[in-house]
């Protein structure tokens, strides 16, 4: 079986530009899609690309442990977001599909599935937000010279984007999606400067305590959907 | 033994016994006082890098825990800010099972919170205390939102705020280590003093970062909140004046001092504008906590020995003050389902003693004299007025804003409860007291020590002076 550093180097040729162009476009997918399926497929292809991308600036073990956190990060995510938005179970004796309760939940989930209200606009949002991203990368004046070019994209375009979703949701599991993606940018940029083993450590507990912080609110706000629902 | 893993390890082994003891919330409460008791006791007393005798056998206390090339270090300095934080923790986890509606989990994280400020406190390099804030914030999340206070958002703009502050500090120590190599370069200094202002406002909920403040007042337990502005707005305030002893550079530089003064004016000026018209009370608490944390600003933006002791008074009082308040508003929003002024329209003839825990709480947190938060804010003042008279009436004004609201709520409280009094008998008629012993005790205590403190705040002062004694270096 090969080993991690074995892996990452197959995938070496995806390490900069494509993984740092990935990495924008799972950003953009979180932001624009209000599908949670969607949203947490895009965050753990996120946390893929941004471990090829640490296998740029630290061992190929600390960027496998650091995709590995994003990846179970996916895991808690997705779990919750099934207990959160999942239908309520089938009333015994009813006619499938005829509970009232299963079709008002079917209409909420409708309602979450797929491109959010106010699409366009996100979508315009964030190829604005990408475009300026690129070019402050580009920028001389704002070149972070700690790491590659295309590192320094996924730097600003996740942090950029990140921000953006945050200021276009109150939703808790998105919310802690977009907080992720924010950190990821910093923390792509952070590991160049400061590659500690104990704060790499740090910020990993950080960035399970952010996403655990996240799921529990999420479950919290369901609570009152779910009773009525149930 | 190691002093820093026996501080943290502790609250966090008891968190997890605690949780399990979620059905008797009184067992849970007493092992949870008892153990930041035994804890503030231990922060005040416990020996460090002496061998002494303990059961009968020498023991070696170390102060210093090393791990993957970082440290945990507990240094005397750190004693008071320590006992400070047990001592308030303590009072809120006994005084939480009394108060109606503290959800389960309360004891709980409010423990594993205790290991994490611990952490904050002993972490070196001091910066990555800003990790472990951000670790509480998230932590808060658990306490603040629960089934009967499900909406999230104050929670979560919390840990937005806390998590996007935490890159700029950790940018700004960055640029510190670059100062050490390269000392003559200035443009380090100011990049550094720049990220550490933008994250300091950002962690202090300095306007327009302060949204979170109000809006976990209003949605979340009251008590839980004020839980989470003592405790961690304290570690927070301390982690700014560590970062203020630590580095001369910062210190020396008169335009810091002023800025926080401005942040200080910003925050009083902004909460003392929204105060008076809420007819929330919980949002009137959010206000209420944002202009005290601009007053302390401003206390430590005067820069003097003692502007510095009346910005801990102020600090240690609130803590006081708010949990009274948030003990009595959880009280009368857990049994009438409001904290809207309407419709806790003559509550107080059945809730008398949470009535009276809520008119002294927010008198104190508005400086009203006789109570414990006058001590404080007095001391201010007269720092104020020779050469700030501007900023005495600025905070003046606020503080009354506060009072204004508290007296319109205590109109509110009293107001067409029953029958129309007639003299004396009439009066006592229009009462029934609807609390249990236990939450009279604990709501009688709050009051008379708010009161007992407004009274005698010499009781206090030689604690906060040994407080200010660890950052004297800042005022020198």
């Amino acid at each position: 079986m090969p080993t991690f550093a074995e892996l990452l180097a197959q995938f070496s040729f995806l390490a900069s530009g494509p993984a740092s162009v990935g990495v924008l476009l799972t950003a953009a997918l979180i932001v624009i899609f209000a599908d949670w399926r969607i949203s947490v497929l895009a965050l753990a292809a996120q946390s893929i690309l941004a471990g090829l991308l640490y296998s740029q600036i630290l061992p190929p073990q600390v960027a496998g442990v650091k995709m590995m956190v994003g990846l179970l990060i996916c895991v808690q995510l997705f779990i919750t977001a099934r207990t959160a938005y999942a239908a309520p179970p089938a009333v015994e004796g009813e006619p499938v599909g005829k509970s009232v309760a299963r079709k008002d939940a079917r209409k909420n989930a409708r309602k979450t599935l797929g491109v959010s209200v106010g699409a366009p606009f996100r979508v315009v949002a964030t190829l604005m937000v990408a475009v300026v991203s690129w070019q402050a990368s580009t920028s001389p004046a704002l070149q972070l010279s700690e790491v590659t070019a295309p590192v320094g994209l996924a730097v600003y375009g996740l942090i950029a984007l990140g921000l953006l979703g945050l200021g276009l949701t109150e939703e808790p599991l998105r919310v802690g999606m977009c907080l992720i993606t924010v950190l990821t940018g910093f923390e792509l940029y952070y590991a160049a400067v400061e590659p500690a083993l104990a704060v790499m450590a740090l910020l990993a507990v950080m960035d399970f305590a952010v996403s655990l912080g996240a799921c529990y609110l999420a479950v919290v706000r369901s609570l009152p959907q779910r009773s009525a629902a149930g | 033994m190691i002093v820093p893993q026996f501080m943290m390890a502790t609250p966090l082994a008891v968190a997890i016994i605690v949780y399990f003891l979620r059905r008797w919330p009184w067992v849970q409460a007493i092992v949870a006082a008892a153990t930041a008791a035994v804890l503030a006791l231990l922060a005040l007393q416990i020996p460090l890098d002496h061998v002494a005798v303990f059961a009968g056998r020498d023991v070696a206390f170390n102060g210093v825990w090393t791990v993957l090339g970082r440290s945990f270090t507990f240094v005397s300095d750190d004693r008071p800010a320590l006992a400070f934080i047990y001592l308030a923790s303590m009072f809120f986890f006994f005084a939480g099972a009394a108060a109606a509606g503290t959800s389960r989990t309360f004891a709980p994280v409010g423990l594993l919170m205790l290991s994490l400020l611990a952490a904050t406190i002993f972490v070196q390099p001091f910066l990555f205390a800003a990790l472990f804030l951000e670790m509480i914030a998230a932590a808060a999340a658990l306490m603040l939102a629960d089934d009967d206070h499900p909406d999230t958002r104050g929670a979560m703009r919390l840990l937005v705020f806390v998590t996007l502050a935490v890159p700029f500090i950790l940018m700004a120590g960055w640029q510190l280590e670059g100062v050490a190599t390269s000392p003559d370069d200035p443009t380090l200094l100011v990049r550094a003093t720049g990220l550490l202002n933008i994250g300091f406002m950002i962690l202090l909920a300095i306007v327009p970062f302060h949204s979170w403040i109000p809006t976990v007042a209003d949605n979340s337990s009251p008590f839980a909140a004020a839980f989470v502005f003592t405790v961690v707005q304290t570690a927070v305030m301390f982690f700014m004046l560590k970062f203020f002893g630590q580095y001369e550079w910062l210190r020396s530089n008169p335009n810091e001092f002023a800025l926080l003064r401005v942040a200080g004016t910003v925050m009083v000026v902004a909460g003392g504008a929204f105060a008076f018209a809420q007819r929330r009370m919980g949002r009137l608490m959010g206000y209420a906590v944002m202009i005290d944390t601009g007053a302390s600003l401003i206390a430590v933006g005067l820069g003097t020995p003692d502007a510095l002791r009346a910005a801990l008074l102020i600090v240690a009082l609130r803590g006081a003050g708010l949990a009274v308040w948030g003990l009595g508003l959880n009280w009368l929003s857990a049994h009438t389902g409001a904290t809207d002024l309407d419709d806790l329209a003559g509550k107080a003839w059945q809730m008398p003693f949470a009535t009276a825990a809520v008119i002294v709480g927010g008198l104190s947190l508005a400086g009203f004299p006789l109570t414990a938060g006058f001590a404080g804010r007095w001391a201010l003042y007269r720092l104020l007025a020779p050469g700030n008279v501007g900023l005495a009436l600025a905070l003046l004004l606020a503080s009354a804003s506060v009072g204004l609201a508290s007296a319109r709520t205590m109109a509110a409280l009293f107001r067409g409860g029953g029958q129309r009094a007639e003299g004396a008998e009439g009066l006592l008629a229009n009462v029934s007291i609807q609390e249990g012993p236990v939450a009279v005790v604990m709501l009688a205590i709050g009051v008379l020590g708010l009161l007992l403190v407004g009274l005698f705040p010499q009781w206090i002062l030689p604690a906060v002076s040994t407080a200010a004694e660890a950052f004297k270096v800042l005022s020198q």
